[in-house]
């Protein structure tokens, strides 16, 4: 574990999670960089270009290069602390009710990172909400 | 590949994306609807590597990408024109719209276009077709900012 703030929230099994918190960090983080969590090596680059499919259920954001760097060299530290966040996919299912968990591991939870948490759980939840409106119409 | 394997290879698809009222059609109009439906996405992988180099693998994404994958093979997306395919499939890689312009005249004409960016900040445009291409609209992911509260289009997914 990194330390810093467990974020857990629930969501349907069907819902793209990866993609949507992808696009979402792209759009504030524009020069991120993305790394499988199976992934040892240290990233090289940016993640610039299209969106990466992680390869797992668990995978690393990177504020930019630096930040990857950083972490890799020095592990957390009070500088790095809101430079990357952890993303573990669907660890805990509720079968009965078609739902998976998603833990999105942070820093502080405060300022850009609180709006960046805020808007990945906004998303998620009208993307959610359009999804079963759709199903709604359809079963009528 | 056979005509029958490709068939049902994309019945299986078509089902895995929730579309799963295909087997209980009469087995002449699923042979027609899947022949069409193969010839199409060929027409729409021909096009795309004519534009962009590569050949787009809607069954690989399937695979590999199930949760992406099954925007590709829903109904909405499958009956669209070629044009609006290659939209699709740029969104799936990751475009983003940068805007949407749906103009509907009762006694005139209608007109649905997308401007989409690509990661590397070039412009794409798409026209869709009257009818056929609407359905795109249905899966189009959409939210508001934070902490602006800004209305945002977003990506392109499996609605069902």
């Amino acid at each position: 574990m990194i330390g810093g703030t467990d974020l857990v929230f629930w969501i349907r099994d069907d819902v793209p999670a990866a993609d949507v918190i992808l696009r979402t960090v792209r759009r504030k983080w524009p020069d991120y960089v993305f790394q499988d969590a199976d992934d040892p090596s240290m990233p090289s680059k940016s993640a610039r270009g299209w969106l990466p499919r992680p390869s797992g259920r668990e995978f690393f954001i990177y504020y930019d290069l630096a930040a990857a760097r950083s972490w890799h060299e020095d592990g957390a530290t009070s500088e790095n602390l809101n430079t990357m966040i952890y993303v573990v996919l669907g660890n805990r299912t509720r079968p009965a009710a078609n739902l998976r968990s998603i833990t999105i591991v942070c820093g502080e939870l405060s300022g850009e990172m609180r709006a960046l948490m805020d808007e990945i759980q906004m998303s998620i939840m009208d993307i959610t909400r359009s999804m079963r409106g759709l199903m709604e119409k359809d079963a009528a | 590949m056979s005509v029958t394997s490709i068939q049902d290879r994309l019945k299986i698809a078509i089902m895995t994306s929730g579309e799963t009222w295909l087997p209980e059609s009469p087995e002449a109009v699923q042979r027609q609807l899947l022949d069409q439906i193969a010839q199409e996405i060929g027409a729409f992988q021909t096009e795309y590597k004519k534009r962009f180099g590569d050949e787009p693998d809607p069954f690989g994404l399937l695979a590999t990408d199930p949760l992406m994958g099954r925007a590709f093979f829903q109904m909405d997306t499958l009956r669209t024109s070629v044009e609006i395919k290659i939209m699709v499939w740029r969104l799936l890689l990751g475009c983003e719209f940068r805007r949407i312009h749906f103009d509907y005249d009762s006694d005139g004409k209608t007109v649905l276009t997308f401007a989409l960016k690509t990661p590397y900040g070039e412009e794409e445009h798409y026209r869709g077709e009257p009818f056929r291409d609407f359905g795109v609209l249905r899966h189009l992911g959409m939210y508001a900012t934070v902490p602006d509260n800004q209305f945002r289009v977003q990506g392109y997914y499996a609605f069902k």
